[in-house]
């Protein structure tokens, strides 16, 4: 028999009786929930959620309260909570003169998204290009963004880059990488291992193969007549299925031809997942690589990649549920 | 004579009291396991439940008031003042058939109502 008493650590809040804080590599912005009877946080606070045992908590999720609701008969506040890249969610971009919008001219991928951040008042982001470096803007006319959210427009430039943007609340930076959302060679498995028996930490899990998200072909349509396609066999598909990015940003045949390729790399490859939910864990964060061991699903030390990973924290005790990709 | 247990100034003659104290601790189960894992959340709040009689009308209805009007009242027994406490839940009356009572020394004719109540308190931290 295992005993642990639960701890849980937030900003100017007491009587907690639920958190759940969820992170993905496709959400942009980390979330998270909180009901508590007594709380100091209104509308744009700063929280920090902090969890753990025995006394002992990791800060596992740091942003802005988005939604303050009191709710009664519980007696309860429940926040809505948003890391620092609620800020690119909450700006919209529109540019006082229609004929002026946001431009730029020649501009790595980094910079771009970096100066798409500003807009949003986000400063604190990664000094590291990805590699292949894709630059914009190359004509005349440049990269123009207008009547969209800040996040969107990144997003745009992380998928067509084949890059991933997230806020990193421990370093309190904001990254983009070109993480792809599977184990990749050179990643290192962290602790802790996913296994089973009395020393484990695995409640349930399940595995699926599915066919369903692969693109063994990539059309990208640019501006003008700039086109670019990528396609390769894949042993799992009856027939192709076609992923295609059209925009007219993509302004060159360079960045079509790229765009094509980092994305026929990324998503040409069976769709795994394995569903765990573990005993709540708060060295378990979502992008990185842990090992997997479950007899019955047959994984031995295998090595995932955390697609997402949710915290659910009650008087049912705290399970961390997570989404795993080989 | 007076009863030993009082809601405020009520007297409830009770028969029978118990305590409930929750403790929230739940239950894992890791796969392959051969012991529960368990996390101790915190626990809720200690609920008394009084069964016994309460004699009168006057004393039924400042029960009610007190219930919903959410009112703090001292809960004394038999073994002196258990601290402020509240009404929780329903507060389930039945009135005795009678012909005359005889309760605590004290005689009560047909005319006065009689009932058997169970009543839930919660303590005020």
């Amino acid at each position: 028999m295992t005993l642990r008493n639960l701890s849980a650590s937030i900003t100017g809040s007491s009587n907690i009786t639920n958190i759940q804080i969820t992170e993905s590599y496709s959400q942009l912005s980390a979330s998270a929930v909180v009901e508590c009877s007594t709380t100091s946080l209104n509308l744009g606070d700063a929280i920090t959620i902090a969890l753990g045992y025995d006394g002992s908590t990791t800060d596992l999720f740091k942003g802005f309260i988005k939604k303050r609701e009191r709710i009664r008969p519980d007696n309860i506040y429940r926040l809505h909570c948003n890391d620092l890249l609620g800020k690119a969610v909450d700006y919209f971009m529109a540019s006082d003169d229609p004929e002026n919008p946001f431009k730029r001219n020649n501009i790595s991928s980094l910079n771009l998204v970096k100066d798409l951040l500003a807009q949003a008042g986000i400063s604190n982001v990664t000094n590291t290009e990805p590699i292949p470096i894709f630059t914009w803007g190359t004509s005349e006319e440049g990269v123009k963004f207008n009547l969209q959210s800040v996040a969107d427009a990144i997003q745009f430039v992380a998928q067509t880059t084949g890059n991933t943007i997230y806020y990193d609340s421990v370093n309190d930076i904001v990254e983009f990488r070109g993480r792809k959302p599977y184990v990749d060679v050179g990643d290192v498995a962290v602790a802790p291992a996913f296994t089973t028996g009395s020393a484990g930490n695995i409640l349930s899990i399940s595995y699926e193969s599915s066919s369903d998200r692969i693109r063994n072909r990539i059309v990208i349509y640019g501006k003008g007549n700039i086109h670019a396609t990528r396609s390769a066999a894949s042993p799992y598909v009856v027939v192709d299925q076609t992923l295609v990015l059209a925009h007219e940003l993509i302004d060159t045949q360079v960045l079509a031809d790229g765009s094509a390729e980092v994305n026929l790399t990324i998503l040409n490859r069976l769709g795994e997942t394995y569903n765990i939910d573990l005993e709540g864990s708060a060295s378990t964060r979502a992008r990185e690589v842990h090992n997997l061991t479950e007899s019955f699903i047959g994984a031995s030390n295998r090595p995932v990649f955390l697609y997402s990973v949710s915290h659910s924290y009650s008087e049912s005790g705290w399970v961390t549920q997570v989404v795993a990709i080989p | 004579m007076a009863s030993l247990w009082k809601f405020g100034t009520v007297d409830i003659y009770v028969e029978e009291q118990n305590r409930v104290r929750p403790i929230k601790r739940a239950e894992l189960n890791v796969l392959d396991a051969v012991a529960s894992t368990y996390h101790f959340f915190g626990a809720a709040s200690r609920r008394n439940r009084l069964m016994g009689l309460v004699i009168g009308d006057a004393n039924m209805i400042t029960l009610d008031s007190d219930a919903i009007n959410d009112t703090t009242r001292t809960l004394t027994s038999d073994q002196g003042s258990l601290g402020s406490f509240k009404i929780d839940g329903d507060i389930e009356a039945d009135r005795i058939r009678h012909v005359g009572a005889f309760i605590d020394g004290v005689s009560y004719d047909v005319t006065t109502p009689i009932y058997r109540i169970t009543l839930e308190v919660i303590p005020v931290v």
